[in-house]
């Protein structure tokens, strides 16, 4: 039994898989965060910014166009990044620009309230982004906020932090910080949050597609698909 | 030639393998099956299995990671019931092999939910216990039954 035993392959195989298992560990872990291009002041570039000529405030597309995609968003949510990130760069360029949709942001910045924290880092970013919206800058707003989403109630978006993002976004820092330091856009975004719960939404992003309730990411063709079957409707008189 | 002298099946450790391994298959099953048909990725109002399956570590190369859990379960279980069945050494040694590598990759997602994600997921982290589990099993079968 003991030759059986020194013949086992047990101890080979535990270094050769705990070997490759250590150094491919080690490289995700040395390796998680990267490949992300960061400016000069550690910020993330946004991959795609959202071109500017239709917007409106927080919302973006022709006033008159026959699909309202209304998103309730927070700034802190993930989804909501990656929706704002991959999702709606398509969405605009294949139906805002040629007028079909007409995509207005609500705030549900409820991520916040899981931190102990006095400082809300969904309001105060939903704070922010209404300022941004004061001076027409809410879109590179929420472009530069969603691409340096880093984690939740952990400080990315700290006073400083917002600041530099809004900095980055091109906005009048002074105006900017003037505005956000009167509490008034922490209100507004704290009251339609308490709305959007009253009204139902309990997660992030909660669409409404013409009035269709949407709960959660879904791809772009999925939503293109209802898009065309919204605007088909809309121009039937459906 | 003879008939082995020492027992050469997987016994009570083979039974014991194929159902943590089978346990880790209907684990994997559930949250692969909830991922393709369940609700669409969203922020929620609570923390927990909702957080980690929103997160951008919920996916490898646009495939689910409960995808990886499935394959590899079903191997594990494939390799288990070999051995168990058949007394094939060879079975116990890729279980054995297989643990292992699930175990650094249980050790990796753990370590995810743990610090940058700052969620647990109940499931997840009793598919990890499967894969340990397991393979304390296969390792205690490996040494105390020979060829």
């Amino acid at each position: 039994m003991a030759a059986a035993r020194r013949r086992s392959p047990i101890l080979l195989i535990t270094a050769i898989v705990g070997g490759i298992g250590v150094i491919v560990l080690g490289a995700l872990i040395v390796l998680q965060g990267s490949g992300t291009a960061t400016d000069a002041t550690g910020l993330v570039t946004p991959a795609a910014k959202t071109p500017v000529t239709l917007a409106d405030g927080r919302a973006i597309g022709k006033a008159d166009a026959p699909v309202t995609l209304e998103v309730w968003t927070d700034f802190q949510c993930p989804v909501c990044g990656q929706f704002a990130r991959t999702v709606e760069p398509a969405l605009i360029g294949t139906y805002v620009t040629p007028g079909t949709l007409r995509i207005v942001h609500h705030d549900a910045a409820f991520q916040g309230a899981k931190s102990s924290s006095p400082y809300d880092e969904s309001i105060e970013a939903a704070a922010g982004g209404r300022c941004a919206a004061d001076q027409a800058g809410y879109w590179p707003f929420q472009d530069w906020v969603f691409a340096n989403q880093d984690g939740e109630n952990k400080g990315a978006f700290a006073a400083p932090r917002l600041t530099s993002l809004a900095s980055a976004a091109g906005l009048d820092v002074t105006a900017w910080k003037a505005c956000v330091a009167t509490g008034t856009q922490q209100t507004a975004a704290q009251n339609e949050t308490d709305q959007a719960v009253a009204a139902g939404v309990g997660a992030t992003p909660t669409m409404h597609l013409n009035g269709q309730t949407i709960v959660g990411l879904r791809s772009v063709t999925e939503l293109g698909a209802l898009i065309d079957a919204a605007a088909a409707a809309a121009a039937s008189g459906g | 030639m003879s008939a082995p002298e020492t027992p050469v099946s997987g016994g009570r450790y083979g039974l014991a393998l194929t159902v943590l391994a089978a346990i880790g298959l209907a684990i994997a099953s559930y949250l692969l099956t909830a991922r393709v048909l369940g609700e669409a990725p969203a922020c929620g109002p609570v923390k927990g299995c909702e957080t980690v399956a929103a997160s951008e570590y919920a996916t490898v190369a646009g495939l689910p990671v409960a995808l990886f859990g499935v394959v590899f379960s079903l191997v594990l279980v494939g390799a288990c019931l070999v051995w168990w069945r058949r007394a094939d050494r060879r079975a116990l040694y890729l279980a054995y092999g297989l643990g292992l590598a699930g175990i650094i990759a249980v050790v990796y997602l753990t370590y995810l939910e743990l610090f940058v994600i700052e969620a647990i997921c109940v499931w997840c982290v009793s598919y990890a216990i499967t894969i340990v589990a397991g393979w304390v099993v296969v390792a205690v079968a490996a040494w105390s039954t020979s060829d």
